[in-house]
């Protein structure tokens, strides 16, 4: 579920942080930047593991910051294809089952992804496993579910812009129409999205199994 | 920012709470830490205002972890020993670390983690594993016969673990870290708005 990996960085240590050890400033500076982002086709940062090594201190004319090449160790979270990972229905619709891990929540289970034999329900807003004639069996929201991560998606997402004219808000209506012809909820898309499935033994909802 | 190198290695649950609760206790946030009567709660410096995220990610991560039971504050020579266990079955590596932070209990769980376990494995050897694991981190309710699956028999391979625990440094502070804890989460303001419930 999760990995070390090993980056490099010039960070700014603005001059209010000089009264801290370099360390703690740089290590400060670290987690603000990158803890809880996602790395394009990386995944998702949870903090920074340790500081391998800090360069001397680089000044720029005009700037009283103070500039470090860092190289430190980051803890990734970045499931492997084929891992299995434990989380919690969060909505289902006629498409899928959308699962939160609490500290990421950005992971679909699609129709074609799911048991054989499984159907959605709107009267029950559930999905229904029909494991044979009689017995069926419920996806509800909130339940316990293991899954199976087939793929990540990456997406570059782009700075948001600095103003607030008129015109980029035109354009973000006339987006969210068309989104809303294909996916009601999502009016962006998020950096890092695991598609992920639920059809093999032991996956669906964990008191299934026990 | 550059990449160096993109996957040094495998983290196992547990290292990542045990790092958690550094960090927690670091910045004197409370989210999964037991309370320490020596500290003073309301003498905390609200100095890392800009460490918003990374007091988020920590307070969601831990709670997510203690929710699922991926936190057996045990021993780490524990992890050692199932993992010198696991060395006797032709395992992947990654399959051990899934092992090792799933702990599966029961045969279909097993099969789900380890790819093709029915052609590589026959009943008894997947019997075995589960009682290694068993024997190892015993499920709550029944504590008491924690020693007897220690001595492993067979050749020890050194190896496997170091994909599993790379950073044995930092494990030992973990140690400590898990004896003094209860995962009994009390949670900080942040969490307020996010009441949990946590079944152990």
């Amino acid at each position: 579920m999760f990995q070390l990996t090993v980056i490099s960085d010039l960070i700014r240590i603005p001059p209010h942080l000089f009264n801290l050890p370099t360390e703690a400033s740089v290590l400060q500076e670290l987690n603000q930047k990158y803890a809880n982002k996602v790395i394009h086709k990386l995944g998702l940062v949870i903090s920074i593991w340790d500081i391998l090594s800090i360069g001397d201190g680089l000044l720029k004319p005009g700037d009283g910051a103070v500039f470090v090449n860092v190289k430190c160790r980051l803890v990734v979270f970045k499931p492997f294809v084929g891992e299995v990972l434990t989380g919690y229905i969060e909505s289902c619709t006629s498409e899928g089952i959308k699962v939160n891990m609490d500290f990421f929540n950005d992971i679909w289970i699609p129709k074609r992804f799911m048991f054989q034999d499984s159907y959605f329900s709107e009267d029950e807003n559930s999905w229904i496993w029909k494991m044979d004639e009689e017995n069926k069996l419920y996806l509800d929201i909130n339940e316990k579910i293991n899954f199976r991560v087939e793929e990540e998606v990456f997406c570059d997402v782009k700075p948001k812009g600095p103003n607030n004219s008129e015109t980029p808000q035109d354009t973000n209506k006339e987006d969210a129409k068309d989104g809303e012809v294909e996916q009601p909820k999502k009016d962006k898309r998020p950096p890092y999205t695991l598609i992920a499935s639920c059809q093999t033994d032991g996956m669906g909802c964990v008191s299934w199994w026990e | 920012m550059k990449i160096e190198v993109a996957r040094e290695n495998f983290l196992s649950n547990y290292e990542v709470y045990n790092y958690m609760l550094d960090v927690q206790r670091d910045n004197n946030w409370t989210f999964t830490l037991a309370a320490d009567p020596d500290t003073k709660p309301k003498k905390r410096k609200r100095t890392t205002d800009s460490l918003i995220d990374l007091e988020i990610i920590t307070r969601d991560l831990s709670g997510y972890l203690v929710k699922n039971n991926q936190t057996q504050s045990t021993d780490p020579n524990r992890f050692v020993q199932l993992m010198q266990g696991l060395n006797k079955f032709e395992l992947e590596k990654i399959e051990k670390l899934q092992i090792v932070n799933y702990l599966p209990r029961s045969m279909v769980t097993l099969y789900a983690l380890i790819e093709e376990c029915d052609q590589r494995f026959d009943e008894d050897q997947c019997n075995e594993m589960l009682e290694l694991i068993s024997t190892l981190f015993p499920v709550e309710e029944e504590e008491g016969d924690e020693e007897e699956g220690d001595g492993e028999e067979g050749e020890y391979d050194e190896e496997g673990m170091e994909g599993v625990e790379p950073a044995g440094d930092d494990e030992d502070d973990g140690v400590e870290v898990a004896d003094e804890l209860e995962h009994e989460p009390l949670y900080g303001k942040v969490a307020d708005e996010d009441p949990k419930e946590i079944d152990e």
